[in-house]
Formats: structure tokens, sequence, C-alpha cells
């Protein structure tokens, strides 16, 4: 098993290599560089200080010269210095965003685990019944309504007709002279919005799958038996279908991994929340290749990585999978 | 100058930049704001569809970089609020006789927020940064001007220039930077300066939460007297309905409105209960450029009978909800270079036609669209994707003209694709674009016939003799009345040649919270006085920032 994960993990070095050498070279097809983005139609901004500019950022050597030496510095974990003129490191300003992004995500993937678990299995298990077909009809108006709609009409409602909930951000402005458990209780009404508006919105696939997986197993013959044995329905559920039918919840689990550090811009330039959507967002605006390549690469790592999990996580859970 | 971008930044910064007189017609929008006396105390809050990038300006390019920095730092000169220059930390300067050398005489007793004192070394210093090829500044070209730089004692300042050279009297209003935090950073960009910025401003640094927020706390030492409203707070709102939907909550004290929601979104009793919206003209134009070398575009009767075709009213009425103003050439109403006796063009097809015919364009085919020589009167308009008025003005632009037979296609195109691929290579026939207008009239860079080489703002290739020359004249001299003299001749032949057909003026449209009082619109605004909006103590809202 040991060998098996190594090996995988050396098989994403060149695929790490591959998308990099991709991202890099269509980032920089793109029209306008980084000081075309800070200097058009400026007039402030002479032939000298764009040429001085180039020079800054190291844009005057050859493409392949620069591809190169970000390898090289990627290669020691160097994300190297954003163009943004605040002058940061990459690695600084992707990490002080992680917590924000990845919180949110685990609270709204947590939550839609919670809630999809049992609709999918209770939707199975009673196939066609007013149950199914009304949450069938939710979960996927969740999925077909576009997120920021539904945040602006929930902002209206909460926020400015009746006033209970906060509107943006993910913190008041006095949340500092709050005593602790006042800073708990302002962060979590905060919160309900933005994760509710992600978790219904992402609710469709999750129960979707759950249904059609306990479906399945349902149809098995040992379903029948134990039934035929006379075991009480709620067992035969629990502890007979519904342990097979979450096998394949792992592969989702897995591949929801990068999914945990991909904020979506939308979502957050709606909320005002600070995210890594926005960050990338902001960076493919500016051209600002350093940032645009660190946030690629993670993503890139964190993909791989997730799958490698779930593959990980399902030969453990199935002893039918062989890993050699 | 510089154009405005696909995203509106200016909606919602633009409030604290410039701005020009307040219309008489929105006299009655904002109530008197007196009411209670004056009190320190409580927060302002304001949104920022941007992040602040950094808070030396040398170095920054976004206006919210800009708004920020403003709260910390001062120039040695500034724009008062009926648009002409003062002194700030310069107490007074004059201007030799032959206007070659600068005297700026600075203020005594000024402290930086650590409480070393401000004195003309830091001007120096600010001075060799601004030329040092290690700082990363689009400033430095005003500053490269200057021969010779001297400071004799802490409290003079002495620049001397080879020719008389206008701008650089407000390019002096470039922040001064503190020498002793800065000395020994050779790339100031890269100082944690940049980060949590030392200045002399009214407000001091408090905090700055990357994409979320930046606060500050007024300066009790300030020069000018203490602030009376004790914080500062921008809160980073990219989307603009969610910063509406903030206003309206009373999470936001302050936004700048669209003409929508100026005109549909805040006509209620409950909105006019909590805030204030105050109208009047933004620095900045929308424009049609031609290029000049194109066959169509190089007969001054095409150009003129375009200004007839386009039905401009139409067009402010339709875009901007009537809240703008007809342009008649690239200075505001109200300025003192702006010229208002210069050839105007009332909206009149039939004249347009006549022109048009002059020019020996006529519908031979009676197909509706104008032909010469068999070669029929169309061409295609560029403007950037995602700025909505610019697409609607290009589709009411279209109709006029279809009216008079001449066939116009809209292309619109991503910002760095339209500036690059196309404006940059001169390959376009017209544009829809918009120039934001500096409070110094000197427009060199757009109009000289020397400024059209590639990555030059005069793409549109105009070339007047008469125009170089005094463009020359009106930024060689300090005299206010020669310099006026120069920019009205100036509007006359634009107003002649149409090289554009200036389109309008739009409105800043901010409104503010009713409990911050003090507000007094001006030339330049609302925010010249900002050091001295209050609440009145009654009315406090965040109680935990006391003073």
């Amino acid at each position: 098993m040991l060998r098996y994960i190594v090996r995988r993990l050396l098989h994403t070095i060149p695929l790490l290599i591959g998308i990099s050498l991709i991202s890099f070279l269509v980032i920089h097809a793109a029209p306008g560089g980084p000081v075309e983005m800070a200097t058009d139609l400026n007039p402030r901004a002479t032939a000298e200080y764009r040429q001085r500019l180039v020079e800054y950022y190291g844009l005057d050597k050859p493409l392949h010269v620069q591809y190169v030496e970000w390898l090289g510095r990627m290669a020691t974990l160097d994300f190297g210095q954003s163009f943004s003129r605040d002058g940061r490191q990459v690695s600084e300003k992707i990490t002080e965003r992680i917590p924000v992004t990845l919180g949110i995500n685990v609270l709204s993937l947590g939550l839609i685990i919670l809630v999809a678990v049992p609709v999918g299995i209770y939707s199975a298990v009673r196939k066609d019944s007013w149950f199914d077909r009304i949450s069938t009809v939710t979960v996927f108006t969740g999925y077909a309504v576009p997120a920021f709609w539904l945040a602006l009409l929930l902002m209206i409602l909460f926020g400015v007709r009746l006033g209970w909930l906060p509107i943006s951000g993910l913190v008041s402005l006095e949340h500092e002279s709050l005593p602790f458990a006042g800073k708990v209780w302002d962060r979590a009404r905060h919160l309900v919005l933005p994760v509710f508006v992600s978790a219904f919105t992402g609710l469709a696939g999750f129960s979707r799958y759950m249904r059609s997986n306990m479906l399945e197993v349902i149809r098995q013959d040992y379903i029948a038996s134990a039934k035929a044995k006379g075991l009480p329905e709620r067992k035969v559920v629990f502890r007979h279908a519904l342990r097979n039918a979450l096998l394949p919840v792992i592969t989702i689990l897995g591949l929801s991994v990068p999914g945990l550090l991909g904020g979506s811009v939308i979502f957050e330039s709606i909320f005002a929340i600070p995210g890594l959507g926005q960050l990338f967002y902001q960076g493919v605006m500016a051209r600002d290749y350093p940032l645009v390549m660190g946030s690629l690469v993670i993503g890139a790592f964190l993909t791989l990585l997730g799958n490698l999990l779930a593959d990980v996580g399902y030969a453990l859970a199935d002893p039918r999978i062989k890993t050699e | 100058m510089k154009v405005s971008r696909i995203i509106a930044v200016a909606v919602a910064v633009a409030v604290l930049a410039g701005c020009a007189k307040k219309k008489e017609d929105a006299a009655g929008e904002a109530a008197p704001s007196s009411g209670a006396a004056p009190a320190y105390g409580d927060a302002f809050v304001e949104g920022s569809i941007g992040d602040v990038s950094g808070f030396l300006t040398a170095v920054t390019g976004d206006s919210a970089s800009h708004t920020a920095a403003g709260y910390v730092f001062n120039g040695l000169v500034r724009y008062d609020k009926n648009l002409k220059l003062e002194g700030e930390l310069a107490e007074s300067w004059e201007v030799s006789p032959d206007g070659r050398k600068i005297t700026f005489h600075l203020r005594k007793g000024v402290t930086w927020h650590d409480g070393k004192p401000f004195t003309s070394e830091d001007v120096m210093f600010t001075y060799r940064k601004m030329i040092d090829p290690n700082t990363p500044t689009a400033y430095a070209e005003d500053f490269r001007q200057v021969t010779h730089a001297s400071n004799p004692d802490p409290y003079t300042f002495v620049v001397e220039y080879e020719k008389p050279f206008a701008p650089a009297l407000a390019s002096w209003g470039m922040h001064v930077l503190p020498k002793h935090l800065l000395e020994e950073y050779p790339d100031i960009s890269r100082s944690p300066l940049n980060k949590k910025p030392v200045g002399t401003g009214p407000f001091r640094f408090l905090e700055w939460k990357t994409g979320a927020k930046t606060v500050f706390e007024a300066n009790p030492d300030y020069f000018e007297g203490r602030p009376y409203l004790s914080r500062v707070i921008t809160r980073v709102i990219p989307d603009l309905a969610t910063m509406f939907l903030e206003l309206k909550s009373g999470g936001l004290d302050m936004m700048g409105l669209t003409p929508l929601q100026y005109t549909r979104q805040t006509e209620t009793e409950e909105f006019r209960r909590s805030f204030n919206k105050y109208r009047y003209l933004s620095f900045g134009y929308t424009y049609l450029g031609f290029r000049l070398s194109h066959p169509l575009f190089s007969d001054k009767r095409v150009r003129q009978a375009f200004a007839y075709a386009i039905h401009k009213k139409e067009i402010i009425d339709g875009v901007l909800f009537g809240l703008g103003q007809e342009a008649t050439g690239p200075y505001l109403p109200g300025t003192w270079a702006y010229n208002p006796d210069v050839r105007k063009y009332p909206y009149d097809p039939e004249r347009a036609k006549a022109l048009l015919a002059e020019a020996g364009w006529k519908d031979a085919d009676g197909d509706g669209i104008l032909d010469k020589g068999g070669r029929k009167f169309a061409f295609t308009v560029l403007t950037n994707a995602g700025n909505d008025s610019r697409a609607k003005t290009a589709a009411i632009i279209q109709q006029s003209l279809a009216a008079v037979g001449a066939k116009m296609e809209i292309r619109t195109l991503e910002w760095s694709a339209f500036i690059n691929e196309f404006v940059d290579k001169r390959k376009f026939d017209a544009v829809i674009l918009g120039w934001s207008i500096s409070q110094d009239p000197d427009q060199y860079d757009i109009w000289s016939s020397k400024k059209t080489g590639p990555k030059e703002f005069n793409f549109i290739g105009f070339a007047n003799e008469e125009v170089d020359r005094l463009l020359e004249e009106g930024r060689r001299t300090f005299d206010i009345e020669k310099r006026k003299k120069a920019y009205f001749r100036i509007q006359e032949i634009m107003a002649e040649e149409q090289p554009y057909v200036f389109l309008y003026y739009p409105d800043s449209l901010p409104a503010v919270q009713k409990r911050i009082r003090g507000i007094e619109p001006a030339p330049a605004g609302i925010s010249y006085n900002f050091i001295k909006w209050y609440v009145p103590k009654g009315e406090r809202k965040y109680t935990s920032f006391q003073p």
C-alpha cells in the first residue's frame, strides 16, 4: 500500500510540470501583460517607465527562461513575489486567505452531507413518495438557481427588510470590542447566509448520488434475503444497505478536496468575503503571473491529491479492490 | 488623467476624488446639514469595490489606494474647494519672475504620526525617491524636469526648472514621505511603510485586513485641527448590488450611486429619511473618437455632420437617466479653463445631411446608405466590453447615424485586447471611450502632434499647428490669464475641428447618511472638508470608538 502511495505521488510530479507549463503558456498568451494592465491609457506612464517595469518584473527575458526560472523557484517551494504593488509573497497572500475559504467550504460541505445523506436514503427507501418528489424538486431548484440571485434575495429579506442578519463580510465593524461569546455569535450570524446559499445550491449532486446508490443497493439479493429472514426495515436499511451505499461517497469526498480551497468569485464578491476566488480573479485581471501560477499549481496539486485520497480510501474500505 | 476602466471604479470611489460644481437643480436634494453642534466621536464607514494595493501613492495607481493614502499623507500643495491650488504642508510659495524657480515655505511644528518633526529633509528625500530608478513610479516625469533642488534650511525647499512648467506646481501635491522611516529601503514599494503607513495627515493608520477593510483613527495633533470623526473605515465590497443593500441597511455611511439607483431605487420616503443625496459633475467625459487618417473621417465636414447628427440629450436621458451634461470640449464647465462660448452643434439631422452632401456623400442607389464613388458610408465603432453605458451610447449613436444615412457597426472588445490589438495598432475606424479630466488643464499628452507614437495618447492622430503652439504656451507660463487665453483658443479649434465628438460629462451621485453633518458641496465636490464632517452627540452610531 505504502509503495502504491509513493508511486502515485511520484507520478504527480510530471503531471504538475505539464499542468504548470500549459497554465504558463495560456496566461502569457492572454492579451496584455502586467505592465500594460498597469499603464494602458494612463498619460502618466512614459515609454521609459514601461520599459523599467518590464525589467523590474523580469519580463524582458525570453519566455522559456522565465518558465525555467519559475520552475526552479517552485522546486524550493518559493512561489515568488506578487506583481501587485504591495510586493508581498504569493505564498503569504494565498495562506492568509485559506482559513476563510476553507472554513466556509468545510461548513457548507458538512451541512450538505448532514442533509443530503438522510434525504437521499429516505427518498430511495420511499421511492416515488411525496417526500421523494418534493425533495427532488427542491434539490434541483437549488441546483438551478443562480447563487448570486438567491443571495441577493435573502440579503434583501433578512438583511434589509427584517434586519435579522448582517448582509456581507465576515465580522461586524465593532467585532474587536465584543466579549468572547459575542465574537462567536457575531461570526456565526455572518456565516448563516453564505453557508446556507453555498450548501443549498450544492445539495443536488450529493443527495441525488446518495439516492441512486441506495436504490441500487436495495435491489440487491442480500437485501431481499435480509428482509426475507424477518429483519426490521430499520436494521436492513441502516446496517446492510447504508454501509454499502456509502462506499462511492468516498469518491465524491475525494473529488471535493480541491473544491474546498476553490472559492467562487461571484459568491465571494456578493458576500464581500476575502477568499481565494477573489484573489485569483484579481490576479488574472492584473496579469499577476506569479500569483496566478501559484494558485493554479496549488489547485492542480490538490486535485491530484484528492484523486489519490479517493483511490486510497476506496481501497481501504473495499477489500475487493487491489492496489497492486 | 486616466481613462476610466471596464470596472467602474469611479462609481464607488470617485466620490472622494475631485468633482465639479453642484448643479442648481439639485439644490433641493440635500437638506441643510446643520442642526446640532459639532462633536468628536463616531466612525464613518464607506465602501470600495477594490482593495488597497499599497499606501505609498508614488508607486500605486488605483483609486482605492489613493483614497486611503489621502487620509494619512499630505502634499506640499493641494486643490481647494474652488479648485485653486493652496498650500498644505507648504504654508506658501513663490514663483520667480522668470517662472523657473519655485520656493516653498514649509509649515512649522508639523509632526509625523510617530512624533518626529517634519522638515525640508523629508521633502528633499521624497524628491530624490521620485527620480530614483529603483522606485517603480509612474510620476517620475514631472520631477525629472527639475534641474536643481535644494533645502537651504529646515523650512524652505527650492526647485529650479530649465523652462517654466506650469503643471509642475500641482505635481508638488505628491505625498511627502518620512525620510527617517524609509531611508534604508532602496525600493520604497517593498518597505513596510507601504503596508503600514506613517504620515502627517488627519488620520493615523490602524489596520489593513487585506481584501476586507482598512481602518484609520483621527490624528489629535493634525496641523489643521483634529478631525471630528474618530474613525474612518473602508470596507471592500466588490459587488455594487451588495454595496447598495449595505447602504440601505445602515452598514455603510456613503456610496456613489448609479444613475439607476439615484432615479429609481432611492426615491422613497424611507431612503430620504436616512440619506442626503448630492449631485454634481464628475471630472470626466465620454467621447466618440475618430481615426483621423481614415478616408471617411479625414474630412472635417463629416466630423461636424456627426456632431449635428448625434442627439447628445437623448444619450444622456437614455444612458444616464438625465444625470449628466452635454459636453462641448475636453474641459469641465465651472473650471477656469472652460470656454463656454465655442461653436455648438445642436441636434439637427438636416444640417448633418447637408454637410455630408457637401462632402460628396449622397445616396445614389437609394438603399438608405450614403455612397461616394461606389464606396458605402459604413464603418465600425469599437468600445470596451463590460461598460454598459458606453455600449448603450453606441447603440443610440447607431440609430442617429442611420437616420442620416451612415451605417455604423458596433463591436465590443475585452479591455486589454481592445487597447493592445486595436487602439495601439491603430486598427480602428472610431472608438467610444472616456477620459477623466485633471485639475490642471495641460492636455499636451492627448492633443499634441508629438504624442502620436505607439502607446501614446493622441491615438486618433490629431495634428494642428496652432494647437501645438498653444499647448506649449499654456504649460510654459504660471500666469493664469495667459494660460486661460491659450486654452480658450484650443477649445474653439477643437469645437470647429471635432477630432472627437464630445458626448457628455456624467454626474457624481453620492448618498451620505443623514447623521453625518458639516457637508458643504463646492466645485471640488463634497470631500474637501472631510475633517470638518461630524456626528452630533445624540446621533452617534458606533459607540465603541470613543475619542
